[in-house]
């Protein structure tokens, strides 16, 4: 019967603790682009009106709004070595980095200059939302752009661009 | 009379002469008037310093004596008490079992790290926004019911048009 080795199981141990670092680091997450309205529907017939958990969500916030419009959705995935690109629109794109944790650093573009950076923990359930005024519209309507991260991972996508 | 007779004479009430030292003794005390006169002499001496300093007994607290009560049974039971095996599987469990549920916990602790880069007990709530435009401002709402975090931007000079209104 062979003898047990304590250097071979200690080893066998950090090889599982590095494969599960690997797994560990692809966090999924999900953008989306919301358009908030005081009226019944949106101009492009493409919205859909925006229900379920993120709707209770923004209906528990103190907008102004009444109605919530769903423009894009996407799923991805970050990790920690690298930025992700997502592209919301042709002039607004954020980079998201899993920082571990599980923090997360977004960097939010708006016509290709840099608006904001923030930083914050992003576990399982949580959401965060960037925001502004619409200025075409005279804060009659603004814009949100969703990331959260979903506690039931959203079936896998291709990471990566929105369009 | 010698010096030698009243130390034996001394010797002698004091009990410590035996057998023929003694028989010869009181031979000699018999027949001799000035050793005679001499033992009376010191048997009242010796009798008037018995008087004169009583015997005093020390005060014993009761702490004293319950300390003496309890260490003469615990002498006792340790040698009625009988030996204790040297193997005891209780004793041995436990020992076993506590080492290994706190390496337990710290394997789980560790598992729980790596695979959801959350160390338990260790989360860091600390957010930070940087606005990075001078026209732009940003503020930022944090709602815990609803595990949400809102950084609203907005246009400094259109600051008092803002859409976002607090409850």
């Amino acid at each position: 019967m062979r003898s047990f080795k304590p250097k071979a199981f200690l080893a066998l141990l950090v090889l599982a603790a590095s494969l599960g670092n690997l797994r560990a680091s692809d966090m999924p997450l999900e953008a989306l682009l919301v358009w908030g309205t005081n009226d019944g529907s949106s101009p492009k017939p493409e919205h859909k009106l925006l229900d379920g958990d993120l709707r209770k969500k923004f209906d528990a916030m103190p907008f102004k709004w009444k109605n919530y419009f769903e423009e894009k959705r996407v799923a991805f995935r970050i990790g920690t070595n690298q930025y992700t690109r997502v592209t919301i629109n042709g002039s607004c794109s954020f980079d998201v980095k899993d920082l571990g944790s599980p923090r997360v650093k977004v960097k939010l573009y708006g016509l290709d200059k840099e608006v904001v950076r923030h930083e914050k923990p992003l576990p399982a359930g949580e959401t965060l939302i960037f925001a502004g005024d619409d200025k075409n519209d005279k804060s009659q309507s603004a814009w949100f752009i969703v990331i959260q991260h979903p506690k039931v991972p959203p079936p896998a996508a291709k990471p990566a661009a929105l369009k | 009379m010698n010096q030698d007779l009243g130390i034996k004479l001394q010797a002698y009430l004091d009990g410590e002469l035996s057998g023929q030292d003694r028989v010869q003794f009181e031979a000699e005390l018999a027949r001799n008037s000035e050793l005679q006169a001499l033992r009376r002499e010191l048997e009242m001496v010796s009798g008037m310093l018995r008087e004169a300093d009583p015997v005093r007994t020390v005060p014993a607290s009761g702490d004293f004596y319950f300390s003496q009560i309890r260490r003469r049974i615990e002498q006792a039971e340790g040698e009625t008490r009988e030996p204790r095996p040297s193997i005891n599987l209780a004793d041995w469990l436990r020992r076993a079992l506590l080492p290994l549920g706190g390496v337990a916990v710290a394997l789980l602790m560790f598992m729980t790290t790596v695979r959801t880069g959350i160390t338990p007990g260790f989360t860091s709530a600390h957010e930070e926004t940087e606005a990075l435009l001078e026209e732009t401002g940003a503020m930022t709402f944090r709602s815990d019911s609803q595990s949400v975090t809102v950084v609203w931007l907005y246009d400094k000079e259109l600051a008092s048009a803002s859409a976002f209104e607090f409850e």
